[in-house]
């Protein structure tokens, strides 16, 4: 009963994974500027990458027949999507800070920059 | 939506299918043609033999086997090339130095925090691809350049100056690049030596016992009774594959991040140096 619970709730996270790796692809080709289509990218590795492996984590643990190397294969499967979910954020935020502060890419359309109100009240 | 769009998509999907359909149906030929499938044979029968210690290099992992020990000259020299590459940037980068300037800061907490949390997790799957390199895929090379990724991290995300002041300065990295490569040399000549000092013959990138040849022609006269230790605790250390293990990844660490971190100098700085004004 209990494999059948986790099977599902893999295959669950593994669609949703999907959808979002999906809606990510779109964004990157669809969405205006920079800031934004980095967002995208980040929908494609948290929803598309940490989601999924979660998923796949729990898929191992409901598949009886491969004994007790199915908690090795969710403990990594675990890790790892913990691991991407911290860095991926990192990375993202590095890259559109630099990006922000070097003024590399054109932030419109913008409707309220929070950024430059806040450099605006210090000065 | 432009016609070159629509050619570019359908050409990728045209070759996704192409490729799984060469992949199933077999396309690329016959894995490897049967004269030399004996070769294989041998390699996998000797790596780890224990019967026959005059053929083996008495460790699992077949590739490190071959690549350390039965063609042991040949990786030698290979290294040779990276390193020499790593002195031709040392002697162009040659008085340049880390200065404490203004944007010591490093990138922002964020980032900061993450490194934090990643560079020991980077730093120990390094050493286990390195040192575990002759039980398992993986080995000194490999696992020297994954431990570089964790130091190249801390020179992106802390600033460079942050490796000087934990005292990593470009001459210290410059001589665990040089230990290492030393290590490895002696490694290769540590049967020689202990043949010239206590009698006998041994060969020069000898793992275990081999046989002895005489000068001038192909006949076994008999065999070189010195090997390198090949047992530590309960698991095969695999000889000379361990060490040549453990000093290339810290030869590898120190040379690619001294490469990493000139590569991440200054401009302004750099200016002075390679540009040589003080000739005018």
């Amino acid at each position: 009963m209990i494999d059948i619970i986790l099977v599902t709730a893999g295959l669950a996270l593994i669609t949703i994974g999907v959808f979002c790796d999906f809606v990510a692809a779109i964004g990157l080709i669809r969405l205006p500027n920079f800031f934004t289509r980095l967002h995208a990218a980040t929908v494609g590795s948290i929803g598309g990458a940490v989601v999924p492996m979660l998923g796949a984590a729990l898929l191992a643990l409901g598949y009886e027949p491969l004994g007790s190397t199915r908690f090795i294969l969710a403990g990594v499967a675990f890790t790892t999507s913990i691991v991407t979910m911290i860095l991926s954020q990192a990375g993202s935020h590095a890259l559109a800070r630099a990006t922000y502060r070097a003024k590399a890419a054109p932030l419109q359309p913008i409707i309220h920059d929070a950024l430059a109100e806040k450099r605006g009240e210090e000065q | 939506m432009k016609l070159s769009d629509i050619i570019v998509g359908i050409a990728m999907a045209l070759l996704a299918v192409m490729l799984s359909y060469l992949m199933v149906y077999g396309g690329l030929g016959p894995i490897a043609s049967y004269n030399i499938r004996p070769l294989a044979a041998a390699f996998l029968n000797n790596t780890y033999n224990p019967w026959q210690k005059i053929y083996s290099a008495l460790s699992p992992e077949a590739v490190t086997a071959i690549v350390w020990d039965y063609r042991g000259l040949d990786t030698y020299f290979e290294t040779s090339v990276l390193f020499i590459a790593i002195v031709g940037l040392v002697a162009l980068f040659r008085g340049a130095n880390i200065v404490q300037g203004i944007s010591s800061k490093g990138l922002s907490i964020i980032v900061k925090t993450s490194t934090k949390i990643i560079v020991p997790l980077i730093l120990v799957a390094g050493a286990s691809l390195a040192f575990h390199g002759h039980l398992s895929p993986g080995g000194g090379f490999q696992g020297g350049s994954f431990m570089t990724v964790a130091t190249a991290l801390l020179a992106v995300a802390f600033s460079i100056e942050f490796l000087q002041q934990k005292r990593l300065s470009l001459n210290t990295l410059l001589a665990v690049r040089c230990v290492g490569l030393l290590a490895i040399a002696i490694v290769s000549v540590y049967l020689l030596i202990n043949a010239v000092l206590l009698g006998g013959y041994a060969y020069i990138f000898q793992n275990m016992q081999r046989l002895l040849f005489s000068p001038n022609s192909l006949v076994a006269v008999g065999i070189s009774q010195y090997s390198m230790p090949y047992w530590f605790l309960d698991r095969p250390l695999g000889g000379t594959l361990f060490f040549f293990n453990l000093s290339e990844s810290i030869a590898v660490i120190g040379g690619l991040t001294l490469g990493a971190v000139l590569l991440l100098l200054r401009e302004n700085e750099l200016k002075t140096v390679i540009g040589g004004e003080e000739h005018e």
